[in-house]
């Protein structure tokens, strides 16, 4: 059956050689762009310094300097960022805060991206009655407000951190379905997916393999804003006394002290604020570095 | 190419339906492939031919039932197709692929051209090792003119002739017995045209393929096929064997259709007669009365309005449907 002008040894070392996988594909483009990679690091500095950095510190974030109370910034001290109204170390409280934080921001944002793709495609895929079905309840789930799902979720079960990873990613990952949906409806008119299904593929390889891989421009772009937005969101839920609590804290609870005394103790601000910032627009470039690595038509 | 019967479509139906009122009123039927029968041998090419909207890619996708028909049997060495449960068609399908017409969309462009042709292994020999299955797709990229280097390559770096190529080894990975091939060259350039149709001949005659073959092009549709169909309106017009057809068209449509093809020399280019049909295909949403031709064709009388003929017959396995062919039917229609 086989070509008799076959090259038996070349073929053999063509069938040796690891065929290029897409993810290191992917990396490889990903590392090319500078500012994707520049951002990275700058990422895992900030998750370093917070996960580890307090360790490092002569202060806690909680012991109180009463001596220092409200400091502004001051080498000679060693508060580097100054202190709070109570004396306490601002640097310690935002590393700190930063735990929780990028722990939401993360986690959220991930379990809303896991739920979010699968339901979207699988609607817009199987289509029909399940689509409309899957979709009105998507339209239910978006129509009640945030704020009494999470009230209903703390008075039913006990308030943590998890409580809040599960009530922002309730809400968030509907957004998330919808666009997967919509992409999958355009996705599954093509031709290659008519070809996947003409050879032989099951519907659940043809949405792991053709469907998923190709809804990840849209995707990625749509989780780098979400974190921010899951961030904040959790500083709403705190002012609320429906999240974190004091004494311990996070950069949503920080920047909303910071706000109230913006005029006399800007630093409280600032602080928490410039990593907040520094956060976002690191994963903003890496998003954007994720989405042309991952978009064959940048190869 | 005295094969077995490898395919037998009898009286294959589909229907299409229009969305209906806001309060799900009974809406209409596009009936875009209506009343089909052929067969196809091993080894055998058939040709199918007819206008934009005349029901060839319906019918092709109805064979290998990627679309649900209305009635009818496809009946695919001795199981009707469309009677099988979900399992059943499955395993069938990897002895029936399909090449599609725009060479690119049929690619998925987040895949290499090397994962694009070895996924219907990894869908049905699952047993097989990666290096088994690497050598299995450079042999197939071998097969149809692809040098295996070009494996890890991304279908957009590919033009079409060559991602054209892609989808013929990614439905010959498997050595199907069947190919339906949904106007393989129409999105191409004429100088590629030659080549892929030369590939598609040479892979048929070495795996000893079936080819369904449509097309609106008669001269390729000449070149490659056996026998001939023409399709009108969901309907077969004529079918035969192609140097009986090209001959001696019985069908007034298919004579339009052979008289429309431009002959390479501008002398006798000048002379052929013309047959220039007026009016555009009617809809197949409600097709004309008796004879679904009878509003375009030269010869209509009132009886093509009123009674629609039968295939039949006409000797020589030439059969063809219409009310006005001097010669006599050989036999009743089946």
């Amino acid at each position: 059956m086989s070509d008799p002008a076959l090259d038996e040894p070349l073929m053999a070392e063509l069938a040796a050689r690891k065929g290029r996988s897409q993810l290191q594909d992917a990396m490889r483009r990903f590392r090319a762009n500078p500012l994707a990679v520049v951002s990275l690091i700058v990422l895992i500095a900030i998750v370093l310094a917070c996960f580890l950095g307090p360790y490092f510190l002569p202060f806690g974030p909680d012991d109180a300097d009463f001596e220092l109370i409200s400091s502004p910034p001051d080498f000679a001290s060693g508060h580097y960022f100054g202190t709070d109204e109570l004396g306490r170390d601002l640097l310690a409280r935002t590393l700190v805060g930063g735990r929780v934080s990028l722990l939401i921001g993360a986690l959220a944002t991930l379990v809303s991206l896991g739920i979010g793709v699968l339901y979207g495609a699988i609607s817009g895929f199987v289509g029909k009655r399940t689509d409309a079905l899957m979709m009105r309840t998507v339209d239910i789930l978006y129509s009640m407000p945030y704020v009494f799902f999470v009230i209903m979720l703390t008075t039913l079960f006990e308030r943590s951190i998890v409580m809040l990873f599960i009530a922002i990613g309730a809400v968030q990952w509907l957004t998330i379905a919808v666009i997967v949906r919509g992409q999958t409806l355009s996705l599954k008119g093509r031709e290659f997916i008519e070809a996947a299904r003409a050879g032989g593929m099951r519907d659940w390889s043809i949405i792991r393999k053709h469907i998923v891989p190709n809804t990840a421009g849209p995707v990625i772009v749509y989780a780098s804003l979400t974190v921010p937005e899951v961030i904040l969101g959790e500083s709403f839920l705190s002012f609320l006394g429906l999240g974190v609590q004091e004494p311990d804290t996070s950069w949503g609870v920080l920047l909303e002290i910071g706000a109230e005394k913006m005029g006399t103790e800007p630093w409280l601000l600032l602080v928490p604020g410039a990593f907040l910032v520094t956060t976002l627009f690191a994963l903003n470039f890496i998003a954007d570095g994720l989405r042309d690595a991952f978009d064959p038509n940048e190869r | 190419m005295t094969g077995e019967t490898l395919l037998a479509v009898r009286d294959l139906k589909v229907h299409f339906p229009l969305q209906g009122g806001m309060f799900g009123g009974k809406g209409s039927v596009v009936r875009a492939v209506d009343g089909v029968d052929f067969e196809l041998k091993q080894g055998e090419t058939l040709g199918i031919v007819g206008e934009s909207g005349c029901g060839k890619s319906t019918l092709a996708r109805a064979v290998l039932r990627l679309i649900p028909h209305a009635a009818g049997e496809v009946v695919w060495l001795g199981k009707d197709l469309h009677a099988l449960d979900a399992e059943a068609m499955r395993a069938e399908r990897r002895n029936m692929q399909i090449i599609f017409q725009d060479p690119l969309a049929s690619l998925d462009p987040h895949m290499s051209i090397g994962a694009i042709i070895g996924q219907p292994l990894r869908t049905f020999h699952r047993e097989l090792s990666r290096q088994d299955q690497r050598r299995r797709v450079f042999e197939a990229m071998r097969q149809v003119g692809l040098a295996p280097e070009l494996a890890d390559r991304f279908p957009h770096e590919f033009s079409g002739g060559m991602c054209q190529r892609v989808g013929i080894a990614r439905a010959m990975i498997l050595k199907p017995k069947l190919v339906v091939c949904d106007e393989p060259v129409s999105a191409l350039d004429v100088s590629i045209q030659a080549q892929i149709i030369n590939l598609l001949m040479d892979l048929q005659r070495r795996f000893d393929l079936s080819l369904l073959f449509i097309s609106h092009n008669l001269s390729v549709v000449r070149h490659i096929s056996h026998r001939v169909m023409v399709l009108y309106l969901g309907k077969v017009m004529e079918i035969a064997e192609r140097d009986e057809f090209y001959a001696r068209p019985l069908h007034p449509y298919s004579e339009a259709l052979i008289s429309a093809v431009p002959i390479p020399d501008p002398l006798l280019e000048r002379q052929r007669p013309r047959i220039v049909l007026s009016g555009d295909l009617p809809s197949p949403i409600n097709p004309p009365s008796g004879c679904r031709f009878s509003s375009r064709c030269p010869r209509a009388t009132e009886i093509c309005h009123k009674a629609e003929p039968a295939l039949l017959d006409y000797g020589r396995d030439h059969r063809a449907a219409c009310h006005h062919i001097p010669i006599t039917p050989v036999a009743t229609p089946r």
